[in-house]
């Protein structure tokens, strides 16, 4: 009971987090737009955007303690847990976007495209990273049998 | 419960009588055995002596301290810090707050993002250094 309570309180806080910056996001994203454009901006938040928000933080959440705790995926590497992560939020939202944004083929397409971008540039990274971290690693480890020597009693 | 210390003996032995070696009793024995360096592990009801340089590392568990050695894996009745204030200075580190880990058995060590570090044993099990540790970690090495 005290486990699921535990839960629950991370699920709560860690969506509120995501959805605040969801709309703080399209605020300054509305802002910016008008500035660009020359509009007044108007301040109103659509429905469907509140609704597609509350829909993207409970997914990006959940998606986050399954792949970023060790409740499920223990010990493993983090660039994997990155990957998988990029992966299935960019399939979730390309879901997200096709459900919302049925008619609108072109941003559709254009959305897809910067997801596969996304994916790929993270990817790119994270074994970018990792080459580095195994690099260090070893010198980390000679680090580790020389200490090893220097005590006693190994 | 009545202690008695009888001099005079080339040799110290510690003989407990008691009615059953309940939790309590294991815990005195446990602390007694620190001094020669040894733990006692239970396993299958059955307890076992096992030699500090043995252990990979000690894990905690639900409030219950487990012993991982190379073949095996031992409940004991000592809590995590009471492990730690035993082995201080003897090679171990504290990996996260419920585990603490033998340096001699660490065959390698690769940072991770996040600033933590992956060590693996010599048994092959992977472990994860939390942040807060593995900086601990890279000044014990000097790194």
């Amino acid at each position: 009971m005290k486990k699921f309570i535990s839960f629950l309180f991370y699920i709560k806080s860690f969506a509120s987090m995501i959805f605040t910056g969801l709309i703080l996001a399209y605020i300054a994203a509305g802002w910016l737009y008008s500035i660009v454009m020359h509009e007044q901006f108007n301040y109103t938040i659509p429905a469907i955007f509140v609704l597609q928000g509350i829909i993207l933080a409970l997914s990006i959440t959940i998606l986050w303690y399954l792949i970023f705790t060790d409740a499920v995926l223990k010990k493993l590497r983090y660039w994997i847990r990155l990957i998988c992560f990029v992966l299935i939020l960019s399939l979730v939202l390309t879901g997200l976007f096709l459900m919302f944004f049925t008619y609108h083929t072109d941003w559709a397409r254009l959305w897809i495209i910067i997801a596969m971008l996304f994916v790929c540039v993270t990817a790119g990274i994270s074994v970018i990273a990792e080459i580095y971290f195994r690099l260090t690693g070893k010198k980390y480890t000679q680090v580790l049998e020389n200490y090893k020597k220097n005590i006693s009693g190994f | 419960m009545k202690v008695t210390i009888n001099e005079g003996f080339s040799e110290t032995e510690i003989i407990i009588n008691c009615h059953s070696a309940n939790e309590e009793i294991l815990k005195m024995v446990s602390i007694l055995r620190s001094f020669d360096k040894k733990l006692i592990g239970n396993k299958g009801g059955k307890t076992h002596i096992i030699d500090f340089k043995d252990a990979l590392y000690f894990d905690s568990v639900d409030k219950t301290s487990f012993i991982y050695t190379m073949d095996n894996v031992y409940e004991t009745a000592l809590k995590l810090y009471e492990i730690e204030e035993r082995l201080s200075g003897m090679g171990f580190f504290r990996s996260s707050k419920s585990q603490i880990v033998n340096i001699a058995k660490i065959s390698s060590l690769c940072p991770d993002f996040g600033g933590r570090i992956e060590v693996t044993l010599q048994n092959g099990e992977k472990l994860i250094v939390s942040r807060k540790y593995a900086k601990e970690l890279k000044e014990r090495l000097n790194l």
